[in-house]
């Protein structure tokens, strides 16, 4: 498995996942991940179309970050998972809890609108 | 004639087993030998991916929760390719556990909730078209099924 970090502006970054996320996939980027998207505020695109195979453990990895830029005001999206890929987030009912996307613009304004000041 | 009919694997099923240990390393070992011994099945993309998937989630749950003592425990995977299905056997000597009595985690789950896990089952019963858990003489054996 493999990671590449994508920084469009301080607080927008995409990350590009290569891989079967799979125990050993979970292990091998796990630490990247969440030191990159999970420390401070951001708006965070994952990008899954390079990612071929997605086990339990590997969500929990990804709703760990999830979850930690929703407590931290920042927001993550999926961009583009696999058609299988994507089975098994809505069997697991994660499309309920992350929004996913097919297109990287709008994944993108989606996480910036989120870390934008609100209206008064 | 026996002879023969033994050379020809399609007459009588196509079969695999391998042995792993209660390692999670074990894991990366389970997914290429399923690569390989499937790879000459023509398998459906999608059958494919299902058996990888339930295997991973089926064998870490043992690996993880299976053994009450430490140590090297075994565990033993078959595949069985029918003209109808692919099955997928998993057999060990831990802890009795029936994870077709386990009960589906809620649709509706919170994030904090979704995080703790318990994903593992809700994807075998999703990805496979049969599951049945034995207990025999100590022995746990799942049979997970698959329409080819």
């Amino acid at each position: 498995m493999d990671i590449s970090i994508e920084k469009q502006t301080d607080a927008v970054l995409t990350v590009h996942l290569y891989g079967r996320l799979d125990a050993a996939g979970a292990d091998a980027i796990g630490l990247k991940l969440t030191a990159e998207a999970a420390t401070h505020k951001a708006g965070v695109v994952i990008d899954m179309a390079g990612v071929n195979f997605l086990a339990s453990i590997g969500i929990r990895l990804l709703l760990t970050v999830v979850r930690a830029q929703k407590l931290r005001g920042g927001k993550v999206v999926l961009l583009s998972p696999q058609p299988l890929v994507r089975e098994v987030l809505h069997a697991t009912g994660c499309d309920a809890l992350v929004a996913i996307h097919d297109d990287a613009a709008a994944a993108r304004a989606d996480v910036e609108a989120a870390l934008a000041p609100a209206a008064p | 004639m026996t002879a023969a009919l033994a050379c020809r694997p399609e007459a009588v099923g196509m079969r695999a087993s391998i042995s792993l240990r209660n390692d999670m390393a074990d894991l990366r070992k389970l997914a290429r030998w399923l690569a390989d011994e499937a790879a000459p099945w023509s398998l459906p993309e999608g059958t494919l991916f299902a058996l990888d998937l339930c295997l991973q989630e089926a064998v870490d749950n043992v690996i993880r929760h299976g053994f009450d003592t430490p140590g090297m425990h075994r565990i033993d995977v078959t595949l069985i390719r029918d003209p109808s299905a692919v099955r997928a056997v998993i057999e060990d000597e831990g802890r009795p556990f029936d994870p077709t009595r386990v009960a589906a985690p809620a649709a509706n789950r919170s994030l904090d909730e979704a995080v703790e896990g318990g994903q593992g089952v809700a994807l075998i019963r999703r990805f496979m078209d049969e599951v049945v858990y034995e207990n025999f003489g100590g022995r746990n054996r799942l049979t997970m099924l698959r329409a080819a």
